[in-house]
Order: C-alpha cells, then sequence, then structure tokens
C-alpha cells in the first residue's frame, strides 16, 4: 500500500514487524525481500516519487575538510534515493579489500569476500545484470582482447554498465503491489528513541513538511538513509545517549570516505594505434553488455610496495585539447608537446623501418590523437578515525542539525598514487606498448590541481567491526549493543577500495535481509 | 650499398623513445639494415630533434657522468656479445626495457625514460657536436 505521511492522523502510532528508513539502493532492495512474505514491513521514505526542492533541502550542510561537492547536490532525497542520478557502473571490492593489510592502519572487514560472493551474485539481477563475473579474461572475445603485460604486475579489471538503474522507477510497482508492505512517502525519520538502558529501540518519530508527526513502533529497525544520514541521524538522537545513539565509544560519523577521481595525472604516448588500448579508454560493449576496463596494480605489488589501491584508466584525448588547458604548467605544454611529437615521430620512423608502410603519415609534429592518452585514477583512501562527519550548530525545519564533513586526504595518498603511477609508466615502457609522463611529483599542490572530482560514493560513518570498540555495526551490520537496530547502506564501509559502492551495497543488503528474516522466524 | 644509406648509417636510426645512433663498425648493424630496405626521407629531419632531445638531456644532467658510461658500455658490451645476426634495433629494444623493468629510469620533466634510451640520445648529441 502507498501512503503520503501528511495525509494521516498527527500523532499516529504505526505498528509493524520491520521499520526500514529510506528507500534508496538499500533500502528498496531489502523491502524486496519482505515483500510478500509474513513479515509486516513499513518502508520509510523523507521524499515523494519525484524531486522536491524543500525535501532535497533537508540535505543541506558544510565541508571543512577535502574538496567536495555541496551536501545537498551529491546525494538525491526521494524514492529511489541517489539511485536518482547515479551512473550505474557495478564493480564488487576486490578480494584484498577485504582483509587487514599491516600497511594501512585500521582497514579489512570483519567478513570476507568469500562470505559476501553467493550475495554478490544475488545482487546481479538487482541491477539488470546477468551472472557473468568481474574477471576481464573471460570476456575476452575475437573483439575484445586486454592488454597484456608481462610478469602479471599489472592486470585489467572492469566494471559492468547496469540496465536497471533507477531502483525508484523500475521496483515501485512491485513494492506497492505487496500485500504486506506499506510504503510511506514524504516521512522524515527525525529521532530514534531507545529504551532508557538504550539496549533496544522502542520507537523512531517521524515529520513531514506539511506539519504532521508520527511514529513507528517495530521489532526490528533498519536504517537505509545513505552514507551521510545514518550517521547523522543517529547522532541526532540523543534522548538517551547525549553524544548521540550507539556512540559511546565515539566512532558514529568517524572514518569517512570517499573516493576521489584525480584527472590528468599525466599522459600516455603510444606509437602507434594499438588495438587492444581501445577498448579500455571507452565504455565497450562485449555480448551484447556494457563494460569498462581500466589498470590496476596486481595484489602482490601493492603489497611489497605497502600501497594503497588506485584503478588508473586512460581516455582518448587530442593532443591540442590537452596541451592547451589553462590548467597546465607551461613547462610541460611545450616540452611535453615536442617530446610527445617526437616520440611519436620517431615510432613511426621504427615501424617504417620495420615494415614499410607506404600510407604512414608523414606530417611532422602534429600528432595523431589515436596516440595519446590522458592518465586519471580513482584512489584508495586509508580508513582515519579523523575524518568524519559531526553535527553542527545550523539546523533544518525539523530542529535537526545539519552536518559539517571534514574528509581527510593526506600525504599518504599522494604517496601510493605517485609510486602506482610510476609503476604503471615503467610496465608501459617494459612492455614496449608507450612511453608515459606524469605531472604529479613530490612539489606537486596537494590537492592536486589537475582535475578531479569526488565519486560521491560516501563511506564509512557506522564501520563494521567486530569490536564495539572499533566498529559501530558488527558483521551482521547489526549496531553494538542494540538488540533491534540495523545499518544498511555504505556507512558500514570499514575499508573502500576503489570500486564504485553499490553493488556491494546491494549484496550486504540482501545478507542483512536474510539475516533479519531468520531472526524475526525466531 | 648506395651513399645516401651510408650517409644514414653512420648517423641516426630511431628507436622507441630515442634516437640510436651507432657507426657501422657496431656490430650487427649492416646485417640489420640490409633487412631493413629503403630508408624512409624523413630520417634526415629526425636527426635533427633527437640532438635537439640529446641536447635537452645532456644540458639538464640527468645523468651523471658515470651513469652515463656505465649505460653506455652496457650497451657495447651488450653489442659486442649478441647472438649473431641479432640486430641493433632487437638489442637496443631489449636493454631499454630491462631498464624499465629494473626501474633504471630517469624523470625528465615528467617523462618516465630508461637510461639506456636517453643516454644514446645523449650520446647522438655529443658525437654530432
Ligand atoms: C552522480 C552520482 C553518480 C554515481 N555513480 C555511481 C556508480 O556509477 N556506481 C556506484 O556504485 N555508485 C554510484 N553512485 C553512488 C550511489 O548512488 C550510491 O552508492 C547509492 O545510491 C547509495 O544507496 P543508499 O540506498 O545507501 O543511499 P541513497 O540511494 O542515497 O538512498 C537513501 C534514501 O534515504 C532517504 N532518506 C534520507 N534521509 C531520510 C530520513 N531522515 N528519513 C527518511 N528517509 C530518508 C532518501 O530520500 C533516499 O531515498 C553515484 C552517486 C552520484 C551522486
Amino acid at each position: 500500500m502507498l501512503i503520503d505521511s501528511g495525509d494521516i492522523p498527527y500523532d499516529s502510532v504505526i505498528n509493524t514487524d520491520v521499520c526500514i528508513v529510506g528507500a534508496g539502493a538499500a533500502g528498496i532492495t531489502l523491502a524486496r525481500q519482505f515483500a510478500n512474505t509474513n513479515i509486516r514491513v513499513c518502508l520509510m521514505e523523507s521524499g515523494g516519487f519525484n524531486l522536491e526542492l524543500p525535501t532535497q533541502n533537508l540535505y543541506k550542510g558544510s565541508n571543512v575538510g577535502w574538496p567536495y561537492w555541496p551536501l545537498d547536490s551529491s546525494r538525491i532525497r526521494f524514492f529511489g534515493g541517489t539511485t536518482n542520478h547515479w551512473g550505474g557502473n557495478c564493480i564488487p571490492l576486490n578480494d584484498d579489500d577485504f582483509e587487514q593489510r599491516d600497511w594501512i592502519s585500521d582497514s579489512g572487514w570483519p567478513i570476507s569476500k568469500t562470505d559476501l560472493e553467493p550475495y554478490y551474485r544475488a545482487a546481479q539481477p538487482v541491477f539488470g545484470l546477468g551472472q557473468e563475473g568481474y574477471d576481464p579474461v573471460e570476456w575476452q572475445s575475437d573483439s575484445m582482447k586486454l592488454l597484456e603485460f608481462s610478469d602479471d604486475l599489472i592486470t585489467s579489471n572492469m566494471f559492468q554498465g547496469c540496465e536497471a538503474k533507477r531502483f525508484g522507477a523500475v521496483y515501485r510497482a512491485e513494492l506497492l503491489a505487496s500485500s504486506n508492505l506499506d510504503t510511506y512517502l514524504h516521512a522524515n525519520a527525525i529521532d530514534i528513541q531507545s529504551s532508557e538502558n538504550g539496549k533496544e529501540i522502542v520507537r523512531i518519530k517521524f515529520a513531514c513538511l506539511n506539519g504532521n508527526r508520527f511514529t513507528v513502533n517495530a521489532k526490528t529497525y533498519l536504517l537505509a538513509l545513505g552514507g551521510l544520514e545514518n550517521s547523522r541521524l543517529l547522532l541526532a538522537s540523543n534522548g538517551v545517549q547525549p553524544k548521540g545513539l550507539a556512540n559511546g565509544n565515539d566512532l558514529v560519523g568517524r572514518y569517512f570516505s570517499d573516493h576521489y577521481y584525480f584527472a590528468r595525472l599525466g599522459l600516455m604516448v603510444v606509437p602507434e594505434a594499438n588495438p587492444n588500448l581501445n577498448y579500455y579508454h571507452k565504455k565497450i560493449r562485449v555480448s551484447g553488455r556494457e563494460i569498462g576496463l581500466h589498470f590496476e596494480l596486481a595484489s602482490a605489488v601493492k603489497k611489497k610496495k605497502k600501497l594503497l589501491s588506485t584503478r588508473i584508466h586512460i581516455s582518448k584525448v587530442p593532443w591540442r585539447a590537452y596541451s592547451h588547458d589553462p590548467g597546465k604548467p607551461a613547462i610541460n605544454r611545450d616540452f611535453g608537446e615536442k617530446v610527445a611529437s617526437k616520440l611519436n615521430s620517431v615510432w613511426q620512423s621504427l615501424s617504417g623501418l620495420e615494415k614499410p608502410n607506404k600510407n604512414r603519415p608523414e606530417s611532422y609534429g602534429e600528432l595523431s590523437s589515436a596516440n595519446l592518452y590522458s592518465i586519471g585514477a580513482w584512489i584508495e583512501v586509508n580508513p582515519r578515525k579523523d575524518s568524519r562527519v559531526y553535527l553542527n550548530d545550523d539546523k533544518d525545519v525539523f530542529g535537526m542539525p545539519r552536518i559539517t564533513l571534514d574528509w581527510i586526504i593526506a600525504n599518504n595518498e599522494k604517496r601510493s598514487l605517485m609510486t602506482s603511477l610510476n609503476y604503471f609508466a615503467r610496465q608501459v615502457g617494459a612492455n614496449g606498448i608507450g612511453r608515459v609522463r606524469l605531472d604529479l611529483d613530490e612539489q606537486s599542490p596537494w590537492p592536486w590541481q589537475g582535475g578531479g572530482e569526488p565519486g560521491l560514493h560516501q563511506m564509512g560513518g557506522t564501520r563494521m567491526n567486530d569490536s564495539a570498540l572499533k566498529g559501530v555495526v558488527d558483521k551482521h551490520c547489526k549496531v553494538h549493543g542494540i538488540a533491534n537496530l540495523y545499518i544498511a547502506g555504505s556507512s558500514v564501509f570499514p575499508t573502500f577500495g576503489t570500486a564504485n559502492p553499490t553493488l556491494t551495497i546491494v549484496a550486504l543488503a540482501l545478507r542483512l535481509a536474510d539475516h533479519v528474516k531468520e531472526i524475526q522466524s525466531g | 650499398m648506395d651513399r645516401r644509406r651510408r650517409k644514414i648509417l653512420c648517423g641516426v636510426i630511431t628507436l622507441p623513445g630515442t634516437a640510436l645512433a651507432f657507426s657501422a663498425a657496431d656490430k650487427g648493424s649492416d646485417l640489420a639494415v640490409s633487412k631493413w630496405g629503403s630508408l624512409p626521407d624523413y630520417l634526415g629531419k629526425e636527426n635533427e630533434s633527437s640532438v635537439l632531445m640529446g641536447k635537452k638531456y645532456y644540458e639538464s644532467k640527468v645523468l651523471s657522468q658515470c651513469e652515463f658510461q656505465e649505460v653506455l658500455s652496457n650497451y657495447y658490451r651488450s653489442i659486442q656479445y649478441c647472438q649473431p645476426g641479432e640486430r641493433t634495433v632487437n638489442i637496443v629494444d631489449r636493454l631499454v626495457r630491462d631498464d624499465f623493468r629494473g626501474n633504471v629510469v630517469v624523470n625528465i620533466d615528467g617523462w618516465v625514460l630508461s637510461k639506456t634510451e636517453v643516454a644514446l640520445c645523449i650520446r647522438n648529441f655529443l658525437q654530432s657536436a
């Protein structure tokens, strides 16, 4: 059933088995798992079916850390959540992202990739994807060949572009048709209230922008408000614990991170069109599916060199567009252009010597854009306790404190990125692919000013750890010390890797639903 | 060997990322050249720009005198002890790849280049000076 919360009687109390708050990728996935079961479920969503500015404004906040998008435009607050405008790129975390890496402080998950594997597979159809895996080797065919690096030091990795992008639109009818499930729109959770001893949640208070107020009492509460908002609601729910719900160990909001994409980190010049490279610089279709390829350092190299993960992307650029970028230092422009055209022509000479080709371009100095690639990279960020979301003094219309984001990316990430790119450059040379120019060096300003942006993959804040001293939720996503409160979404990620998070969010939501069903059935 | 080809042989033969200068005395070069057939017309221009590159490298002192000598001796040794019939172009290609593999590289204005290719460019510049 669909209910507009603005229309129900003031101060109503709704009783249910499971209360899911937030109807984004995580909340909708959870709700679907309970559809048509004998468990009564309420799905509570702040927005309606379309963007409404007063609701979106509830997301406003401030930023004092690493450059970030405004908080009210970096996520979407209506049915379907941020999937209403996400990119749809799906990729699982790597095996080593789950492991504790002794050179990365506070790294590691309390579950392994193997634990999540069945749920990753089950998540595929949620996105309209098939059962093909994420090993690009298996996608090779006559029409797609990977670039081979000797010594296996650089590997190719891939993402899949999904078909079912807008969760709200795709799953709305299915959810509304389910007899045990009530979807409430315009229902803003403003306070989670616990028992006196703080060990159990007894109700969640909701408010509507039209002034209505009501309460939901449930046996189990699942928070799925998105990466930042999960922390905000816990911190703001301070009726029993003054520092916020589940925040006895001062961990809520901490260990926040996103991924950062650095653009124009350098150039790769390739002597002559390398057909295999063509598969890396744009999304391609293979066997009817959309995929994208990129490069990563092999796990053993990261371990040996004590590196964070880096996803190296190349994109084809017309040389002139690149060299005339006003953001680029002049020295690179002049000398770089000379060297690049030089390299290009000497390679042409070489190929001419090896295999005479009458049609070879004779032009000097003008580069064929086929041979020039710009290098960009997604980086993994070290989990840090001081990288955080906290409440500030500003309040929204419900009197709920807004958040300040203080995201930290430090020199560790710069060092790791530089080393990884250097490694890549050497492998490109060692494999006779071409030559690389790196624009990021020790002296480069940090934050890098060559271009880039946050991935809008808000993670951390309610991190997962077996110990309540180190994490907010346990491995089942249950909040430590509270019997009936669970968290879904990337706020539980304790270590971030470089993978876009939503496939993992959905896999974790499927796993959480299984767990809650088990508990509900006694 | 016609005159033009001889002139070029004593000048510069280009390689990935560098310009390799060698004289007819370099082992294997005769054999290699006879396989290559006619050389492209624009190689003369190539010579000019490779010298420029060498100048740039030389003046920036990216390689110390000692490194320069060491890299070149390695190159000469490899030429001397190469397999019969192995072409100079392949020997240099191998040396350059080994440099990248072994982190024997220099960074010039951001370009990550093999020390061998840079040393050969410098040598070419010095020879032409
Ligand atoms: C431009 C852009 C591109 C992206 N591209 C990709 C990509 O290619 N691949 C990828 O994996 N990820 C991508 N993402 C990230 C992706 O959108 C998120 O990871 C995903 O949507 C998170 O799902 P979620 O359910 O945890 O949160 P959301 O989707 O944000 O859903 C949270 C829901 O909670 C509701 N809500 C919030 N507060 C309250 C409250 N107090 N009461 C009730 N309801 C509330 C919101 O209205 C919303 O519906 C992208 C994000 C952006 C912005």
